[in-house]
């Protein structure tokens, strides 16, 4: 009887499966490479709207540096317990995994607060995406990177009550690998927007 | 509980599962480094204009194949050959894209500029603002 993979345990595992498991792990990484394409995008806009202020603030009026290395260090903290939740899943420990799935998700979720309480500072201020060109391209290009954020938040949600649910099945451990792989991918873009975004703008 | 090898032979991690965890730990270290140290490079103005600008930049791309290579397993692993291709590819597009986009609007900015005696004129009818 064919199993469906979430309920497929590990040890079953057929060649043909792990092999649909390596072409699934090589599909999403296609798919963040063209999710690259559109963050290159948005930095190519970006870069063309930096001078585009019309008279509202530069980068330099409206970044806080101690605030946005705050930032940074969470998000690449939370990469680090992802990666630490993967080795958990590797062991088959649930009980770890879900801890570490647990502190990612905390880091994420700090990182996003922080990020959202810039955004709100800076429409109370009356420099929305609406001010200028520059402000217009600064928000899509961190706002989109939010937006990813936020689905990560979602996905590990979703996994915590998988996991509890099913424990560390195949579908499951192709899942936390997925995400642990989508996860990592923010973390890289993230140095992008610090740098070119923030460290450029402060400088 | 046992050790399964499903991200060895899903492609995600390489052979050698002992060196993952110091990888990560190595990754993370050296990740932290880095961004201390381009922090320091932006606020204290260590260095003038373009050797800041290139100073950031080759610090942003160390740390992204750090973590590339650490937190990915970017390595000589399972289908690296389909993911090089691939990031190849997709390489290529992101140049294309990045330094045209640039490209053709600074040179659209600089054929719109109005010439000197324009400006002056503008000046003008703005009455001397």
């Amino acid at each position: 009887m064919i199993k469906h993979p979430s309920q497929q345990i590990l040890e079953n595992l057929s060649r043909e499966d792990r092999a649909a498991d390596r072409t699934t792990m090589l599909g999403f990484w296609t798919y963040l490479m063209t999710d690259l394409v559109l963050f290159a995008s948005l930095f190519a806009v970006y870069a063309v709207l930096l001078t585009g202020t019309f008279g509202g603030p530069a980068g330099s009026d409206i970044f806080d540096g101690p605030f946005v290395l705050a930032e940074t260090l969470i998000l690449l903290t939370s990469s680090f317990t992802c990666g630490l939740m993967l080795i958990a899943a590797q062991k088959g420990t649930r009980g770890a995994v879900m801890g570490w799935l647990g502190a990612t998700f905390v880091l994420g979720a700090a990182f996003l607060t922080l990020e959202l309480s810039e955004f709100v500072k800076l429409v109370a201020a009356g420099n929305g995406p609406d001010r200028s060109g520059f402000l217009s391209a600064y928000f899509t290009l961190v706002g989109t990177h939010g937006l990813h954020i936020a689905v990560g938040l979602l996905w590990m949600v979703a996994m915590l009550f998988a996991i509890a649910r099913a424990g560390l099945t195949r579908g499951n451990m192709r899942k936390l690998a997925l995400f642990g792989m989508f996860w990592h991918f923010l973390d890289i873009v993230w140095i992008f927007i610090f740098t070119i975004v923030y460290l450029m703008g402060l400088s | 509980m046992s050790t399964n090898r499903y991200f060895e032979e899903s492609g995600l991690w390489p052979r050698n599962p002992q060196a993952v965890f110091r990888a990560y730990v190595a990754g993370f270290i050296l990740s932290i480094a880095l961004t201390f140290l381009a922090y320091w490079v932006a606020t204290h103005h260590a260095l003038t204009m373009p050797g800041m600008l290139f100073a950031l930049g080759a610090l942003a791309i160390i740390q992204a194949a750090v973590q590339l290579l650490c937190f990915l397993h970017m390595s000589k692993e399972g289908s690296w050959r389909e993911r090089l291709l691939i990031s190849g590819a997709i390489g290529i597009v992101i140049f294309i894209l990045v330094v045209g986009s640039i490209w053709i609007m600074s040179t659209l900015n600089s054929r719109m500029m109005p010439s000197q005696i324009q400006m002056d004129q503008y000046m003008q009818d703005q009455d001397g603002i």
